[in-house]
Parts: C-alpha cells; structure tokens; sequence
C-alpha cells in the first residue's frame, strides 16, 4: 500500500512540534516501510509542488496522512481536489493529525471539512481528552481517534549517569527533592501559581527545606489569546520574579534555567525526581515535555487538564497524580487543596525507576505509537459526514472575532461556546 | 528617594502602566510617526517603573496619572521636559526615573522626585564569543557629538577577535534633521565606516526579522549599539534584548557601589536604580541659555536639536 505523508520539509519554529512530526513519520515509516512512503513537502508557507500531486496520483497512494501542526491541510486538499477532477478521489482514506491549536483555525477546518465530505476521513488527537474535545465538532464521533505523539526511546530513557553532575551544576542536594517544569515559561502554563504551591509544600513541610523547583524554558507574551490578552516582553518574567521573591527565604529553592537543548533534556529529566506542571494551557492537547519526562520513568503531578490527563500507566496508576481543574470565567480554577496530597503520594512512592521508564515506554515510544496508529489506518469507518452545529457557530464567531471567538462581548469572561466546548478537558 | 520609589514598584497596579493601556496617545503626529520609524529600537516593553518616552504622553496632566515614568529618552527629551518643567508643575505628582548619563540635566528643584537608572548585565562572567551584533540608526543625531569615524574608536582590538559580524542598521530617514538633511547620506556613510572598521565579510541587515534569525543561531555573543550620543533614546529595546539573550555589551559596564534598587528583567538583565548627586547639575547652562533666548510656546525636541547653543553645550557637558 502507498501512502503520502504531508508535512513541512523545514523544520518549525515550535521546536516541540518538530520532534513530534519527526517521531510520527518513524512511526509510520514502521507501519508502511520506507519504500511504500512518499513524502510530500508542504511548507509553512503553504507551498507545495503540482509535481508532487500528480505523483499522488500515479502511484494510486491508498492514503494521505497529515503530520505537522501547520498548515492546516486546507491548501493542499483544495489543490488536490481541482487536480482530481473537482472532487477528491474516494479511492484514498484522509488522515489527518489534529494539533492543540485546532480552535485558532475553524475557518480553515470548515473548508476542509468542505472538501472531504463524502470521504473517508480521520482525525487523530494525541490524547483521549484531545479526542472527545474535537469531537464535537464533527457529525461523526467514530472518525476521531486518540493515538499519543510518540516519544524517541533512544532520545529519553532511564540513566542516572549524569545525575549527580547536573545536581553538582544547579547545586541541588544529593539527597534534595528535585521538582521540574520544563516548557515555555507562559502565563498559562501558571508558573506563578506553581511557585506560590511549590512554597506553600514547603511551609507545610510536604517536601523537605532543601527541596528545589526547577523552571527550564523561555518566558513568552502570550496571555490568553481567546480573551485578547497578550503580556508585554518581560512581563510575564517580573510576575514570576515577583512571585518568588515574595519568599526570600524560599529564593534559593527556585532554579529558573534557560532553555535546555533537546539532547540535554534527559539527562536533566534523569537527574530530577517529579515532574511538576499545574498548567491549564487551552491548547493542551499533550504536553510533549510531560510524555518525555514520564519516559524517563519520572512520576508525574499535573492537572487533570486536557492532554496531562493521559500521562498514566495502566500498570502503574500511582505514579501519576491528577490535580483536579474545573472551568472558570478568565482562567480554569485548579483546586489548590489537592496539589499537597498529591506531592506528598507520589514521594512516598518507592520503585525501580529503569523499570517504569521500560514500562512507561511500552505505551509512548514510537514502536507503541506506531501500534495504534497502525490499528486506526485498518479501522473502516463511514464516509466524512460533515461539521456538526457546535463547530458551525463556533466558526460564525471566529470569522468576526478571530482568536476572540470564545469572549464574551460584554464582559473579559469566557462566553458560552467556550464552556460547551472546553467542558471536555476537565471532565 | 529610593525607598518611594521601590514601594511604588513593589505596589504597582496594572492600571498605573501605559503601556497596558493599549492606548497610543502622542503629543504630537510627528512623535508618533518617529516613534513608528524608529521600531525595533522604540519596543515597548514591561517594567513596574512604566517605561515610556515623554512625548509618549499628551501633557503633563497625562503624565500626572502615573505614579512614576521611566523616561526612555535620550538627551533631547530629557532636556526638553525640565526646560518646561523646571519645577514639578502642580499637576503632577510623578515620580520620575530618568538615564544615569543624564544625570546632569535633573533641576535642584526635582530633589526627591527623581532617581537614575541604568540597565545592565546580572551575568558576572561571559565565554568567549566569536559572533559580534552591532546595531544602530544612520541618522544624524547618531553621529551629533561622535563623528562617523570615531564610532569604533577603541574597541578594535575586541572586535578582532570576532570570526562573524552581523549589523542592524535600518535605513530610517533623519526625522531631526533640517529638510535639506533630512536624505542626507548618514546611512551611507554609517554604512562605508562600519566596512572599514569591521571587514568586508559583515553580514548587514535592513530587517529586524533576519538580524533576528541570526540572533537565534547564536548562543554566545557580543553586541554593541553605535549610538553612543543617546541624543534620541537611552533606553533602547535592541539593548535589552541582546541583554536579555545573554549577550556581553563591548563597552564596558561600570559596576556601582552607590546604594540603589535592583529589578530584574530577565535572567540576563537588570535594571539599577540610584539616587541623584545633584552637585553634578548642569541644568542652569542649558536653562539660562534658553530663558536669555526666550522659551517659546513651540519648543520642542525637534527645535531643541536644531539649537546650535544646546549642541555646543551638550557636547561640553556629555
């Protein structure tokens, strides 16, 4: 069976997105083989060659699967459909990878949406909440599926190797708790809020005094964009500062780190004891860094928010505590009660770490990945009945209000559509 | 004095910081136009201090619904504000932060209503860069005191030491300038000494987007901003960024033992707030200058530049 893999040749700016797209095309290079794979180049621009349309064409390729964040795959299909006489071909199955940002782009999804109807068509999110999230923009529920980005087992795996020579480097105890947050420093992801809980663990002596939170990654401006809030450079950076230094007895606890390379990350992952994140990001659909780190065989304290809530083992539920999150009117409200209990479970916890990572890898590597995938290209499913009523008014919003669709006119609050639609992240 | 202000920072409130107001107001179209033109170097960015150029503000009534302003202005429009204001007017009670370099320019009258600051490097050490950004506008306040050819004047010896160089320098017309310099050729001339100076292989940048990339590519480096004069903006956005990214600037950063505040902006950056030494006051040569002359109602930036006895002055004084 030919099938075309569409995607960006040049890799993104969003370098999480780049990993994934990458790991993805290993997955499904496993399932088809290199020789029954053609690769087609869509840039970010939106470019593509007719060359290669025709290619798809001559080779009778069975299935058109779209693996990166960007474009939508809106151009390429209106192409494809003219080249195809006016009317994609039914002999092909359209697959198409949903990443977090889908809500930015409904105008486009409808289009798309437009020229598969009548179509075998699938969408795969990377996570069950992801799936039942999109789902609802669909007629069918059947056409969404959940398969996780895939994590390289030769890029994070267990190996202590380096710990103490990371420890040694962010000065942090030998014996010390090791908290980590790795990803953009944003105010969604709620950094301030993890500091103020972070301390608060150590007022109430949940953790030991010599217990350090490490933050790796670069501050952005983005605020929250459905409510057009945006922070101006540096701000975000003098609110957590602030934050920390509310403590200065606590100061010396917090480690902000720039950016790590990739190929650093899981020796740091290595040399710390949980990953920590209580954000509430509204295009969570994974959280790369999270499947990452859990692959070390690292337990894990997040939300229950979106895409955090598939970071658990079925053998090994314990390792994963969930903070609840429920829908607030600018901000999703984290029950803060909750996150020291959570800590406090999780570093009670006594196990083999090789052995979660083993485990742990058996359901995010990308032979795991390349599984599912596998099991959803051979799912028959019926042919692409079109948008459902949701994503129709949705849409209507977004063509007036653009990122805005979710705001209330009235108010600086999330407005009905949003609490519809985005229920399915904390349910 | 510091004590005000670090209160005033720690108790700020979001709606005692313009720039979160989302509201352009100028005093005039020509400021907002050269604040257009002047992008990058005129970013806006975040700071309880609130950050901002005096012309950003229609009047001093403006002015006075803030607690404190950061004037971003280079020599122009701080001079420019204590000729009007030589005393604080009774519509206004701000505090202001005004350059350290021009400390020179703050009246006695002032005292305990301004303080100095100065952006700078929290990194104490530097590695060895081989990358060298250097950023500036070919304009002619750029070049009011330092000539074209002093602009490298003893850093060549560090710039040898770079293998790459990339230059900033966006083509941007002299705004200050007579109309029959406005075209004149300071970009050309910024241009053919920068060659000189630097090599023939520097990489020379029109748009911020390129100089950016390349930016991005580097993990070490040094910068340096040909705008010495600060005639227009002290405080300028491509400073904090390379700051912010770590770079090591190339002149060199004296370190204060004075007391003052620190406020960090970033893991790389700071900002120093100091108190002001009112015996280096040199406001009476410019104020008497122009009370002799006559202040006019029309006085502004733009005619403080064209003054021959505010250049002359300036270049004894700064």
């Amino acid at each position: 069976m030919k099938v075309a893999l569409v995607y960006a040749f040049k890799e993104s700016d969003w370098f999480s997105c780049t990993v994934i797209t990458k790991n993805l095309i290993k997955a499904y290079t496993k399932i088809f083989g290199e020789e029954n794979i053609l690769h087609v180049n869509y840039t970010y621009e939106r470019e593509f060659k007719a060359e290669d349309l025709k290619k798809i064409q001559d080779t009778k390729v069975e299935k058109i699967i779209f693996v990166d964040h960007k474009p939508t795959p809106v151009n390429f299909l209106k192409a494809l459909k003219k080249a195809d006489g006016d009317e994609l071909s039914s002999d092909r199955e359209y697959i198409i990878h949903v990443f977090g940002d889908f809500p930015l782009y409904l105008t486009e999804w409808r289009s798309v949406a437009e020229a598969t109807e009548g179509k075998k068509v699938k969408y795969i999110c990377a996570s069950e909440k992801q799936k039942n999230f999109v789902s609802q923009f669909f007629k069918q529920k059947d056409i969404v599926f959940h398969s996780p980005f895939p994590v390289s087992p030769e890029e994070f795996y267990f190996d202590d190797s380096k710990r103490s020579e990371i420890r040694k480097k962010l000065r942090v105890d030998e014996d010390a708790k090791l908290f980590i947050f790795t990803g953009r420093l944003s105010y969604q992801k709620r950094i301030v809020d993890l500091v103020e809980s972070f301390y608060d663990a150590l007022d109430k002596q949940v953790v030991p005094k010599n217990s350090k939170l490490l933050l790796v990654g670069p501050f952005d401006s983005l605020g929250m964009v459905y409510l057009g809030q945006s922070f101006l450079s540096g701000e975000y950076f003098r609110l957590v500062d602030r934050a920390i230094h509310t403590r200065p007895e606590y100061v010396e606890n917090i480690i902000i780190h720039d950016p790590l390379k990739h190929e650093e990350l899981n020796d740091y992952y290595n040399a710390s004891d949980v990953f920590f994140s209580i954000g509430t990001y509204h295009d969570e659909d994974y959280g790369m860094s999270v499947a990452e780190a859990f692959c070390t065989g690292m337990p894990l304290v997040l939300t229950n928010w979106a895409g955090y809530f598939s970071f658990k083992n079925p053998e090994k539920l314990e390792l994963t505590e969930f903070i609840p999150v429920k829908l607030g009117e600018r901000l999703p409200i984290i029950n803060k009660e909750s996150i020291n209990p959570a800590i406090s479970k999780i570093l009670q916890l006594s196990f083999d770490r090789k052995e979660v990572s083993i485990s742990n890898l058996k359901y995010f590597s990308i032979d795991a990945c390349a599984d599912f995938l596998k099991e959803i290209s051979e799912t028959n499913v019926g042919n692409f009945a079109g948008r459902s009523e949701i994503m129709i008014r949705i849409t209507n919003e977004n063509v007036f209000k653009y990122f805005e669709m979710f705001k209330k006119d009235t108010d600086l609050a999330f407005n009905k559509l949003y609490t519809e639609v985005y229920q399915a992240y904390v349910e | 004095m510091l004590n005000k202000i670090n209160n005033l920072i720690e108790n700020f409130d979001k709606n005692e910081i313009s720039y979160k107001k989302m509201i352009n107001r100028f005093k005039d179209g020509k400021f907002e136009k050269l604040f257009a033109e002047r992008f990058p170097f005129t970013e806006r960015y975040f700071f309880e201090g609130n950050p901002s150029f005096s012309y950003e503000y229609k009047d001093v009534f403006d002015m006075g619904r803030y607690p404190v302003i950061m004037l971003r202005d280079g020599f122009l429009g701080i001079l420019d504000f204590f000729l009007t204001h030589p005393k604080p007017s009774e519509d206004m009670s701000t505090n202001l932060l005004i350059p350290k370099q021009f400390e020179g320019l703050v009246p006695t009258f002032w005292k305990d209503r301004v303080a100095l600051y100065e952006v700078k490097t929290r990194k104490v050490a530097f590695e060895k860069s081989k990358t060298l950004f250097v950023h500036g506008v070919g304009v002619e306040e750029t070049f009011w005191k330092n000539p074209c050819e002093t602009l490298y004047a003893g850093l060549e010896e560090k710039i040898s030491q770079f293998d790459e160089i990339h230059c900033f320098f966006p083509t941007r017309t002299s705004t200050f300038s007579l109309p029959k310099d406005r075209f004149v050729n300071f970009h050309i001339d910024l241009l053919k000494h920068s060659f000189k100076t630097l090599g023939n292989d520097i990489n020379v940048h029109e748009t911020f987007d390129t100089y950016n990339t390349a930016l991005k590519a580097s993990d070490k480096f040094s910068f340096f901003n040909v705008d010495k004069s600060k005639v227009f903006i002290s405080d300028n956005f491509i400073d904090h960024l390379m700051l912010k990214l770590g770079g090591e600037d190339l002149r060199d950063q004296i370190e204060s033992h004075e007391e003052k505040l620190e406020f960090n902006l970033s893991l790389n950056h700071k900002i120093e707030i100091t108190n002001v030494d009112f015996s280096k006051s040199v406001f009476n040569n410019f104020y008497l200058k122009q009370r002799l002359k006559g202040r006019k109602s029309d006085a502004s930036i733009y005619k403080l530049f064209l003054d021959a006895d505010v250049k002359k002055e300036f270049e004894k004084q700064f």
